[in-house]
């Protein structure tokens, strides 16, 4: 059967390569022609039978790492437990994230440090979750995943090392401070601050435009890539600093961009400090902002080749935001490169023909658009709506790579409160008519609100659709 | 021994010259172990390996070697070679040349050149249509050219050369422009942006900056039409025609309308877009209302959506229209012929409506035909109007029997009032306190009495005013008025049978006009309106005096006379009728149209004479008429009706 499977796929690529090039946005069938590779330690062994092949699009949940670790951090029958009751909602994905905002990791890896604590909110206190356990965190996952039926992708908090919390600081930039050369420079109200010293609470970026930074990410995507059984690899917070247009002044961003201009840049920092948008720039903050999209453009150039390097088959991806219009602020412009922002996006007088070229989403094999819309706008066409997200996703992406989207459905935009099964349904079916694929972020939701029936609900009514 | 020692010597001296012999035989040679050295530009010291037979020599040929030794024995040595620095451009050779008697050896010694890059100039100027630069470089060493990544508009085709040759780099055009940032002009001379190229040469390295002068953009009207380029006016007459505006533009323009919010009607002007040239055609205008689109004219080209064009308005005259009324038709309605109690009101549906007392007769208002009768069943519609937001407003009075003296109701009187959407709607009832004495009179609704305004009238045999301000439909304050109140405290305000009263605004506290007889047709102005109910109450308050706003002289009383007002244009327009109750003083129904912008200097627009409208005239008795006033198409419609022969006239005026 994995023959067939084989000559399939190459007849498909075959006839693919036959077509004329599609410009739009189109469901790609490779996505529902996709076997969880369970792997030679799956179910039913290398030669057991082949796992039912998944029905419709595929349907994602994201795993967060610090709001689910007191249920996995030492409980792998919880962690089984759980998978079982995720497929059995219909979900065909999970999106495990095993580096949370504090840079330590729950797989194994030669280069950054364990994760063994993480901050979170446990029976109404903020209080640190210890990890005592000794099993392969990732690995379990993956085994216990597959067992149910589910692929397993895992995710990893890029751009950040530690966090600082009002109960203490975690993560490798605290344990090792001469990495505070690898930290974000944010221009803060007392001028160009280094992320260590900043007091505000939340996670320390790292600086996208560190080669070391850089280095040290490809190694760690290396070794996840290694893993045996993984279906796929997520880049989550690949983008700078929370403080969006604030963010990026290091001394490496600064030669970098000397570079990048063929001059020293004018004015340094280039941008108004606490500018959420940015209206007419000027010729060099239109620089600055392509520039810091281009370092991002190019490290996921180089993560992808790195981690198809080792495993050609892995799935590689990047979670971001919808919100195209004002998603530059984050240093990311996640459309494809073919899309022409010329024709379609040049009221945004950030835009530019350099701008384009640093579009990523053609390096990529699925990407996860968040449509965080609120529970009052779940149809439209427009930005802020889930509906519209997800059209405008599509039309941004070209279809030059399939795209999951959806909601936040903790977000304070009418989720927060819970008791929003009656819309959960709708949701389904309008994500995955505008979209390649569902998303939904996160698990921690569904078992908060209860609304594990709901998912069920909703995507038993679209699968019967089929 | 001695004959041995005889034979012995001449050998061994044999020997010894065999020996020597051989020594001298052997042969000058020298030899180097290699041949040649490269040496780098800063110099050094050689180290040159060399095997002599003999004793030998060694010379350089250039003064920048020096050699150390300069001879030796036979036998294996090392001669050092000093080599200066070469602060020439070009590399450079020396022959060191070693000699052992008559034979000589060679080693040579190659020394690099200083590295040199020459650029006469650099720094050049594009125009903004771009072009190309051609940089001479003079070079001895193989040199790159870096263009900045941020660079995307200077494309080099060679990024490689060697010696005397040049740089071209082609330079795309420009529509980045430069506004001056004080006054926002374009400025001519400019310089849009820069580049600084790096021409590399192994340790040489040089920066050529390439600047390009900015874009001056133009898109202009030209001719007789150029004034109107930015918010100006092209003014159509009414007859309409064609009109070019002549447009030279450096870009690419187009003509539109408004996108976002596209006009209402563009039936009339068309506009069609040239190579150079809008056309704009325009029909006649058969209206009396002016009309008006406005044309877009954008020039975008590049990627930052710069707009460059302007907009203007296409306004087209309307018909003129008369300034004093005008008869436009009067008919005759016998089926609405009810004295005293006719009605007019103008429903959203676009009827003409004249009540009779009893129903209601709907009117096409174009020319006065006659449509239909209207009834609500359990309604008897006393009198009839329409409020400002279209619902139709509908009063159902019964005649009171008051005793006089007392001020008191004996019995019979009942007001209602009742609303509906439209006529073909069920009407529901308003709620107001009861408290009308006598057979209603004049009755008006102003504003929106779902949200706010005011009916009013007047209640015949007690001789008062009455008033009610409206909230979703339910009178939120009620207002009365009597003689006491009237515009001359202690003077006799005798209020004729069929008088009317009409609020000024939507608000009975805007004021309220009073069309009363006090021995002359007057109509009184008040500020506000509230009176309390009775005399007594007004004790110690102090209210603004009534205003006489228009005396339309003496001549009869018991008329059954009504008013109207509107708002056109920013005026407020009054128009009422006067009549006679008795035929001695001439013609019967006047119509009085006055302008109370300012109600304290009125002005009296036209007085339209019973004998033009009415198509026979009545012989005597009690006549009446009603007017009504309504916005038509850039004029004001003013309708009149005459109870007594059922004659019902349209005029229209521009006041």
């Amino acid at each position: 059967m994995r023959k067939i499977t084989i000559i399939l796929g190459a007849l498909l690529l075959l006839a693919m390569a036959c077509q004329p090039e599609e410009t739009g946005y189109k469901w790609r069938e490779e996505w529902d022609s996709g076997n969880p590779d369970v792997g030679p330690d799956g179910p039913d062994g290398p030669d057991g039978p082949d796992t039912p092949e998944i029905k419709g699009k595929p349907r994602y949940v994201w795993v967060d790492a610090a709001a689910n670790f007191p249920y996995y951090a030492n409980d792998a029958a919880c962690i089984a437990e759980d998978c079982k009751r995720i497929a059995e909602m219909g979900f065909t994905d999970i999106v495990l994230d095993v580096r949370p905002t504090s840079g330590d990791v729950l797989f194994a890896s030669s280069v950054a440090p364990p994760c063994q604590k993480v901050a979170a909110w446990v029976n109404g206190r903020y209080r640190w979750v210890e990890r005592t356990a000794a099993f392969d965190y990732l690995a379990t996952f993956i085994e216990k995943g597959h067992q149910a039926g589910l692929r397993v992708n895992a995710a990893i908090n890029t751009m950040v090392g530690g966090y600082h919390s009002s109960i203490g600081d975690v993560g490798m930039v605290y344990d090792q401070p001469q990495l505070k050369d690898w930290c974000a420079v944010d221009n803060l109200s007392g001028g160009l601050t280094n992320s260590m010293d900043d007091p505000e609470t939340g996670p320390r970026f790292l600086d996208p435009a560190n080669a070391e930074v850089q280095g040290f990410l490809f190694t760690l995507l290396e070794e996840l890539a290694a893993y045996e059984g993984l279906d796929g690899i997520v880049l989550d917070r690949c983008r700078y600093d929370d403080y969006g247009m604030d963010a990026g002044y290091t001394d490496a961003a600064r030669e970098a961009f000397t570079t990048y201009l063929g001059d020293a840049p004018s004015a340094w920092p280039v941008m108004p400090r606490g500018q959420s948008t940015v209206g007419s720039p000027s010729t060099l903050q239109r620089n600055w902002l392509t520039f810091r999209c281009k370092v991002i453009h190019d490290f996921i150039a180089q993560a992808a080749e790195k981690v198809h390097g080792v495993n050609p088959d892995v799935r590689f991806g990047v979670y971001v935001g919808a919100w195209f219009s004002t998603y530059y602020t984050s240093g990311v412009n996640w459309t494809s490169s073919q899309y022409d922002l010329k024709a379609n996006e040049s009221s945004y007088k950030w835009v530019s023909p350099n701008y384009q070229k640093t579009g990523f989403a053609d390096l990529l094999d699925f990407i996860f658009l968040g449509a965080y819309a609120g529970t009052g706008s779940i149809h439209g066409n427009t930005e802020w709506t889930m509906e519209g997200f997800a059209k405008l996703g599509a039309k941004r992406l070209c279809g030059a790579v399939p795209f999951a989207a959806g909601p936040d459905i903790g977000n304070a935009t009418g989720f927060e409160g819970g008791h929003q099964d009656a819309l959960l349904p709708d949701i389904v079916k309008t994500m995955l008519a505008s979209s390649d694929g569902l998303f939904i972020f996160d698990l921690c939701h569904i078992r908060m609100f209860d609304y594990w029936d709901a998912f069920e609900k909703g995507i038993g009514e679209y699968l019967e659709t089929l | 021994m001695k004959r041995i020692l005889l034979y012995v010597l001449p050998v061994l001296a044999a020997f010894l010259m065999v020996s020597c012999q051989k020594k001298e035989t052997v042969a000058d040679s020298v030899t180097v172990k290699s041949d040649e050295q490269v040496v780098p530009v800063e110099g050094g010291v050689l180290s040159i390996a060399i095997n002599s037979t003999v004793a030998w020599t060694a010379k350089a040929s250039e003064s920048w070697v020096t050699l150390s030794p300069t001879s030796g024995e036979a036998g294996d040595a090392t001669v050092k070679a000093s080599v200066l620095k070469n602060d020439a451009n070009d590399s450079r050779t020396a022959t060191v040349t070693f000699t052992a008697g008559t034979k000589t050896a060679t080693y040579k010694i190659v020394q690099a050149q200083l590295d040199a890059m020459n650029i006469a100039t650099t720094d050049f100027t594009v125009e903004a249509a771009g072009g190309t630069v051609e940089i001479p470089v003079s070079a001895n060493v193989e040199y790159s050219v870096i263009v900045p990544d941020a660079v995307d508009w200077i494309h080099v085709t060679s990024t490689r050369g060697m010696v005397d040759t040049k740089i071209t780099l082609t330079v795309d055009g420009t529509h980045e422009y430069v506004q001056d940032e004080s006054t926002g002009e374009i400025l001519a001379d400019a310089i849009a942006r820069t580049a600084n190229i790096k021409i590399a040469a192994g340790g040489l390295e040089k920066i050529v900056t390439v600047g390009q002068k900015a874009f001056v953009p133009y898109c202009d009207f030209e001719g007789d039409y150029s004034s109107i380029q930015y918010g100006g006016r092209l003014t159509v007459p009414q007859e309409g025609g064609t009109f070019t505006i002549n447009v030279a533009s450096n870009l690419s323009w187009r003509a539109h309308y408004d996108e976002e919010w596209p006009p209402e009607d563009t039936s009339w002007l068309e506009f069609q877009q040239q190579e150079n040239a809008i056309v704009i055609t325009v029909k006649p205008n058969e209206g009396f209302i002016a009309r008006d689109n406005w044309i877009y004219v954008n020039a975008a080209e590049d990627w930052y959506g710069d707009v460059f064009g302007g907009y203007f308005q296409v306004y087209q005259e309307p018909v003129p229209a008369p300034v004093t009324p005008q008869l436009v038709w009067n008919v005759s309605v016998p089926e609405a012929v009810a004295l005293g109690y006719n009605r007019l009101a103008y429903s959203q549906s676009g009827a003409l409506l004249i009540s009779d007392g009893e129903k209601v007769h709907a009117i096409n208002p174009a020319d006065g035909g006659y449509w239909k009768a209207i009834t609500w069943p359990g309604i008897t519609p006393t009198s009839i109007d329409v409020d400002d937001a279209g619902h139709v407003i509908i009063a159902d009075n019964v005649t009171a029997d008051m005793d006089w003296d007392a001020g008191t109701l004996i019995s019979g009187t009942e007001l209602k009032v009742y609303y509906a959407t439209d006529v073909n709607e069920t009407p529901k009832e308003i709620t107001l306190p009861n408290e009308v004495y006598g057979t209603l009179g004049g009755f008006r609704a102003r504003g929106d009495l779902a949200t706010k305004g005011a009916i009013t009238g007047v209640a015949a045999g007690a001789m008062y005013w009455f008033g009610y301000d409206i909230a979703n439909f339910e009178a939120v304050a009620n207002y009365y008025g009597t003689q006491n109140s009237g515009p001359a405290p202690g003077d006799m305000m005798w209020v004729p049978e069929y008088g009317a009263a009409v609020s000024y605004g939507a608000d009975l506290h805007d004021g309220l006009l009073f069309r009363a007889y006090d021995g002359t047709e007057c109509v009184y102005y008040r500020k506000d309106a509230y009176t309390p109910k009775w005399a007594a109450d007004m004790a110690g308050i102090e209210y603004e005096p009534w205003t006489l706003v228009t005396n339309a002289g003496a001549g009869g009383n018991e008329n059954q006379n009504n008013m109207d007002i509107i708002d056109f244009n920013g005026k407020k327009i009054i128009a009422f009728t006067q009549g006679y109750h008795f035929t001695w003083a001439g013609f019967n129904a006047d119509i009085y149209v006055v302008d109370v912008t300012d109600p304290k200097q009125p002005q009296v627009l036209a007085t339209v004479k019973t004998a033009d409208w009415i198509l026979s005239e009545w012989p005597n008795g009690q006549n009446s008429a009603d007017v009504l006033l309504r916005e038509g198409d850039g004029v004001v419609e003013l309708y009149a009706i005459h109870s007594g022969l059922g004659t019902l006239a349209k005029f229209i005026f521009r006041p």
